[in-house]
């Protein structure tokens, strides 16, 4: 354990002072942005704002955490140190989670206390402030999870963070797509929120549990499966995170990123969700068009993986899976509206 | 004392090195050496615990694995090219291996530092490559780890930097007992405070042995001749290199001196000289005859 705690310890001298800037940066966007907010009545959307803030922070942080292991040179020196990969691997995952617990106990604490004295009458129960800055913060917990991993399965920086925010942006297209194209029609809107902001339903559910007549509803079915979704892929993906640091070797770093999960999959959906976006428009050469364009963006997208122009065999299968989707999601959509399930 | 036992690595699909067998003695002074791509560089990792091997052992005093961070803490690994952030100080580096090698000396640290004419406050970017080279030079040396692995230790040194660098690396090999494998493709430099030599080629471990012994195996003659002689008579001869410019030959040649003398005066020159041999061209002799 010595061993970790030195290698803790190290790591907060050497990253403390970027997360610190940040926060107090997003800190005083948003004070800014209640400072010039002279409504009062507007004032319960600071609650928001800091849930942005808490959403930068777990986007950033692991970034931060782990960009020296991305790093050829840095991680060779830090996997020479007498500290065992597995324990490297733990400093980085927690430090992002610390960086990600402090940014948002401070910022929820010290931005709740000036709408209070701003607004000269009570906003909220100190219970339900407790509650959501609790909610918000094992939401952000899991979203370190999940780009510590994304950052980790890239091989160099710039994928890392090209993973991390396609990744998190992709989600919420896809889910865009299909409600705004075949599926889920009936499905509330707030699944796409939910992506977005889970928070926001943890605290739901915990307003609906302690409200037992209310408990049961459609809204808490769909909010605590979601949940339960991302907290069960955030500690699939925390495993994987473990397994994939063990393996990181200094000869692949700095190199391209080949990970299946890494770009061929990224281009493939991203193709798949500028094809799918113009589908529910109902015309065909629009759908032909973007269809065109979806390809023509998956080529442009291999090659900035590739860092060439010359693409290889296993690239065709990543350009050719979004045709073979996109008719299947046709297929579908044809399918459903002869059985009158949409539309 | 350091084992190597049947030693593969491979990165990717390419192999790297394989049946590596070879024993370090404690307090060796071991220089590596092999042409660019021969592995020096991922057998240093190995050794430092950065790999994990595919196969074989490494054993450090008998038992112990380089992937043990109680192994480690008797390891300095220094990287080619060892990093530093934009910020980093030559005393922000030293407190960060200070935390792992609560050892290392700060009186020797600063010693050197002030050696090397190093400001251990300005940030580390600004120094030249010889300069930071020197600087984890110093820590290296500070640390005082029984087993010192030195990645292309003198690339970016200048002729004095080198001297000091040599004279250190001996001071501390024999006063402090460690043990110093070093890589490089400064052969001569090498030559003067390594005690034996490993040449990687070809994935392994080609030759091993003792510096100096390896130079007076070899010697190396230059002849001229009142005519120009047939190659085939030259070509006949167990030479390792021969080079032809007319009437005048250098030959190198293995084996006892007198006999390979005996046998060049055989073809009657009418001047034979002999000049000395240096590991240098004892390497380029091994590695061209390896090719051939």
């Amino acid at each position: 354990m010595r061993s970790f705690g030195k290698y803790f310890w190290n790591r907060i001298k050497s990253t403390w002072a970027i997360p610190l800037v940040i926060t107090v940066v997003c800190f005083f966007s948003v004070l800014f942005a209640i400072g010039i907010n002279n409504d009062a009545s507007e004032l319960p959307d600071w609650e928001r704002w800091v849930e942005d803030i808490i959403i930068v922070c777990c986007t950033v942080f692991p970034i931060i955490s782990l960009w020296d292991i991305n790093g050829k040179r840095s991680a060779e020196t830090l996997f020479s140190l007498p500290v065992s990969k597995s324990k490297i691997a733990t400093a980085h995952l927690l430090l992002s989670i610390i960086y990600t617990i402090i940014a948002s106990s401070l910022s929820f604490s010290i931005i709740y206390a000036f709408v209070l004295s701003a607004c000269k009458y009570t906003i909220a129960a100190p219970g339900y402030i407790s509650v959501s800055l609790l909610c918000s913060i094992i939401v952000g917990i899991c979203y370190c999870a999940i780009n510590s991993f994304l950052f980790t399965l890239a091989e160099n920086r710039l994928d890392g963070c090209i993973f991390v925010i396609a990744w998190q942006i992709l989600p919420t297209s896809i889910i865009d797509a299909i409600i705004n194209g075949y599926f889920a029609v009936d499905i509330p809107d707030r699944i796409n929120d939910c992506l977005l902001q889970p928070q926001l339903l943890l605290k739901e559910c915990y307003y609906k549990a302690i409200n037992a007549a209310e408990a049961w509803t459609v809204e808490f079915i769909y909010a605590a499966v979601i949940l339960l979704i991302l907290m069960l892929v955030s500690v699939i993906l925390a495993v994987c995170y473990f397994n994939i640091f063990n393996k990181k070797s200094i000869h692949k770093i700095g190199g391209t990123s080949g990970s299946v999960f890494g770009y061929p999959l990224l281009i493939s959906v991203s193709g798949l969700v500028i094809a799918a976006e113009s589908t529910y428009k109902g015309s065909y050469l629009l759908d032909e068009l973007m269809l065109f364009w979806a390809i023509i963006f998956c080529i442009l997208g291999c090659m900035l993986y590739r860092r060439s122009v010359k693409l290889k065999p296993r690239d065709l299968l990543t350009i050719g899976l979004v045709p073979i989707l996109f008719f299947l999601f046709l297929t579908i959509n044809v399918i459903f509206e002869q059985m009158g399930v949409f539309f | 004392m350091i084992e190597i036992k049947n030693l593969k690595h491979s990165l990717e699909k390419n192999t790297v090195l394989e049946n590596v067998e070879l024993t370090v003695p404690d307090g060796c002074v071991l220089g590596l050496v092999g042409i660019n791509g021969a592995g020096k560089t991922t057998l240093l990792r190995l050794l430092a615990g950065v790999y994990a091997p595919d196969e074989g052992t490494i054993l450090y005093d008998g038992v112990n694995d380089p992937q043990n961070e109680k192994t480690r803490e008797n390891i300095f690994f220094l990287p080619d090219d060892p990093y530093y952030s934009m910020q980093s100080t030559g005393k922000s580096i030293f407190n960060m291996y200070k935390m792992f090698y609560p050892g290392i000396d700060k009186e020797i640290f600063y010693s050197l530092l002030k050696d090397f004419g190093l400001n251990e406050k300005k940030p580390i970017r600004t120094f030249s490559k010889g300069m930071r080279r020197q600087l984890y030079v110093a820590i290296a040396l500070a640390i005082k780890p029984r087993y010192l692995l030195l990645d292309e230790a003198f690339d970016g040194l200048d002729p004095l930097a080198r001297k000091n660098f040599r004279d250190l690396i001996n001071k501390f090999s024999d006063e402090e007992d460690i043990t110093v494998i070093i890589s490089s493709h400064s052969l001569r430099e090498l030559e003067d405070f390594c005690d034996s030599y490993v040449l990687l080629d070809n994935h392994t471990v080609q030759r091993s042995g003792d510096i100096a012994d390896r130079v007076s195996d070899l010697c190396k003659f230059q002849l001229a001749f009142a005519e120009e002689i047939p190659e085939e008579k030259l070509r006949a001869l167990p030479t390792v290199s021969l080079e032809i410019q007319g009437k005048f030959v250098r030959v190198v040649m293995e084996g006892d001196r007198e006999e390979c003398e005996s046998l060049l005066k055989e073809l009657s020159p009418t001047i034979m000289d002999e000049m000395s041999m240096n590991f240098e061209e004892a390497f380029i002799h091994d590695v061209n005859r390896k090719k051939e």
